[in-house]
C-alpha cells in the first residue's frame, strides 16, 4: 500500500490545488481495482510496481489530466524535467567552481576571506544564470513541441519509470514550505549583501548625518556569520531541489541552530559598536537591549534546534509503533 | 522506421478518432474506469488506461458525462454515464461517422 501512496503523492505533487484530491481519488480507486483485479497484494512492492509502471511516469500521467495541448508536449515533460534538475544540481557548483578559478587569476595577493566574499558575490549571478538558462530550455523544449511527429516522438528513448525509486512520503516534519524556503534564500542574500557591502547603513542617523555603529570588532565576526548565512542558504537550496526535508538535512539544521546560538553568544559577548557614538548621544541602552536579543536569540535557536531535531526520532519510533 | 512502428503508429492515429465516439456508446450503461477499460477490452477496443481516464474527466469537464461516487464494498468507485447533452452529441457524431464510413468504404473497395 506504501508504494501507491508514495506514486500517488508524485502524481498529486503536479497537479493543481483545486483538482488534486477529486482526481488522486479516482486514481487510487482505479490502481486499487486493478490490484484488486490481478490478485495482487498491496504489499508486494515488486507486483504493485508492476501496475504503476502500466500506469506511467507520474508527471505524465498528471499532465495527461491538467492539459490536452501544454506548450511542452506531455511526452516531453520528464524530460524537461530530467534536464532541467541536471541543470539545478551541477551549473551552481560549476559557476562556484569559475568564480574560484578567477579570483585566483585575478589577483596577485590571497586571503580566505576576499576568496569567500568573491564566491558569495557571484550568488546573485549564478541565480540569473539558473533562470536564463531554464528560461532557454523552456524555449527549445516549447520549439520541438510545436515542430516534433508522433513517428518521431516514437523513436524517442525516455529515462524508464521505476516506481520502486519513488520518493518517500515525508511525514509532517520533513515537510517544506516553498514560500519559507525562497523567504529564507532571498533574506539571507539580502542579509549578506547588507552586512558586507553597505554596513555603514547600520548608523545613528542625525541632523542629515550618519554615524556607523559598528566598529572592527563586528568585522572580526563577519566572517563566522557569513558561513552561517552561507550554509543556511545551501539548507535551503537542497530543500528546494529535494521538495521535502531529510534526516541529513535535519541534522545539518540542528547544526546551523547550534552555529547560529553560538555566534549570537558570541555577538552578545563583543563590545562591537562604536563606543565614541554610543557615549557620545547617550545611547548605553542599545548595546544592552541588543545584548538581552542576542542572549534570547541563542538561548531560543538552541531550544528550537533541539526540539525540531528530537521530533524526528518521536516520529520515526511512532512510526515503528 | 521501420514498417511495425509505422504501422503501429498508424493504427493509434486511425484508432483515435473514433475513441470518444466508443466512449460515449458505452456509457449509455454506468461505468467506472476499470470496469470500462475491461468492457472495451473484451470488444477487442483496448484503450491505453492514460489515455482513457483523463479523456472521462474532460468528456465531465464538457458535460458529455454525469459522475457520482458510489461507495462499493470495498472501496468508493466514480461512475460515469452519459448525459442528455452527452446523447445528443453521440448521436450526431454517430451519424457522421455512419456517413463517413460509408463514404471511406466506397472509396476503399476498388483496391
Amino acid at each position: 500500500m506504501k508504494l501507491v501512496e508514495r506514486y500517488l503523492y508524485q502524481v498529486e505533487k503536479y497537479l493543481p490545488k483545486k483538482t488534486r484530491n477529486e482526481i488522486t481519488n479516482e486514481l487510487k480507486s482505479l490502481i486499487l481495482e486493478q490490484l484488486d483485479d490481478q490478485q495482487i497484494d498491496l504489499d508486494d512492492d515488486i507486483k504493485v510496481a508492476g501496475v504503476l509502471k502500466d500506469f506511467g511516469d507520474p508527471r505524465i500521467v498528471a499532465s495527461s489530466y491538467t492539459r490536452q495541448d501544454g506548450v511542452i508536449i506531455k511526452e516531453l515533460v520528464p524530460l524537461f524535467y530530467f534536464i532541467m534538475r541536471i541543470i539545478i544540481y551541477t551549473l551552481p557548483i560549476t559557476l562556484l567552481f569559475v568564480s574560484m578559478i578567477d579570483y585566483f587569476s585575478s589577483n596577485d595577493t590571497y586571503s580566505v576571506l576576499d576568496l569567500f566574499l568573491s564566491m558569495l558575490y557571484s550568488i546573485p549571478n549564478i541565480l540569473m544564470a539558473l533562470m536564463a538558462s531554464i528560461g532557454i530550455l523552456f524555449v527549445v523544449f516549447s520549439s520541438i513541441s510545436l515542430g516534433i511527429s508522433n513517428e518521431e516522438l516514437t523513436e524517442i528513448k525516455w529515462p524508464e519509470f521505476d516506481p520502486l525509486k519513488l520518493p518517500k512520503i515525508p511525514t509532517s516534519i520533513y515537510k517544506i514550505s516553498l514560500f519559507e524556503v525562497f523567504f529564507t534564500i532571498l533574506a539571507s542574500i539580502l542579509f549578506l549583501y547588507v552586512l558586507n557591502y553597505q554596513q555603514g547603513i547600520i548608523a545613528i542617523y542625525f541632523e542629515d548625518t550618519r554615524y556607523p555603529l559598528l566598529n572592527d570588532n563586528f568585522n572580526q565576526i563577519l566572517l563566522f556569520i557569513n558561513i552561517g548565512v552561507v550554509f543556511q542558504i545551501i539548507i535551503s537550496i537542497f530543500h528546494l531541489y529535494l521538495r521535502q526535508k531529510t534526516f541529513i538535512t535535519k541534522t545539518m539544521e540542528y547544526i546551523h541552530s547550534i552555529y547560529s546560538a553560538v555566534i549570537l553568544f558570541v555577538l552578545a559577548s563583543t563590545p562591537i559598536f562604536n563606543e565614541t557614538i554610543i557615549d557620545g548621544y547617550d545611547l548605553s541602552i542599545v548595546p544592552r537591549i541588543f545584548t538581552i536579543l542576542m542572549i534570547i536569540g541563542g538561548i531560543a535557536a538552541i531550544i528550537g534546534g533541539t526540539v525540531e531535531f528530537i521530533k524526528m526520532f518521536v516520529f520515526i519510533k511512532r512510526e515503528k509503533i | 522506421m521501420d514498417k511495425e512502428k509505422l504501422l503501429k503508429n498508424l493504427y493509434a492515429e486511425l484508432k483515435k478518432g473514433s475513441i470518444v465516439l466508443v466512449v460515449l456508446a458505452k456509457l449509455h450503461n454506468q461505468h467506472y474506469g476499470y470496469s470500462l477499460v475491461q468492457t472495451l477490452t473484451d470488444d477487442n477496443f483496448a484503450i491505453d488506461q492514460n489515455t482513457l481516464y483523463p479523456l472521462l474527466r474532460r468528456l465531465e469537464e464538457q458535460g458529455l458525462l454525469n459522475s457520482s461516487w458510489e461507495v462499493v464494498e470495498p472501496r468508493p468507485r466514480k461512475y460515469y454515464e452519459i448525459s442528455p447533452l452527452g446523447k445528443e452529441v453521440y448521436q450526431s457524431l454517430k451519424e457522421t461517422y455512419l456517413k463517413n464510413t460509408n463514404i471511406i468504404n466506397n472509396l476503399i473497395k476498388e483496391h
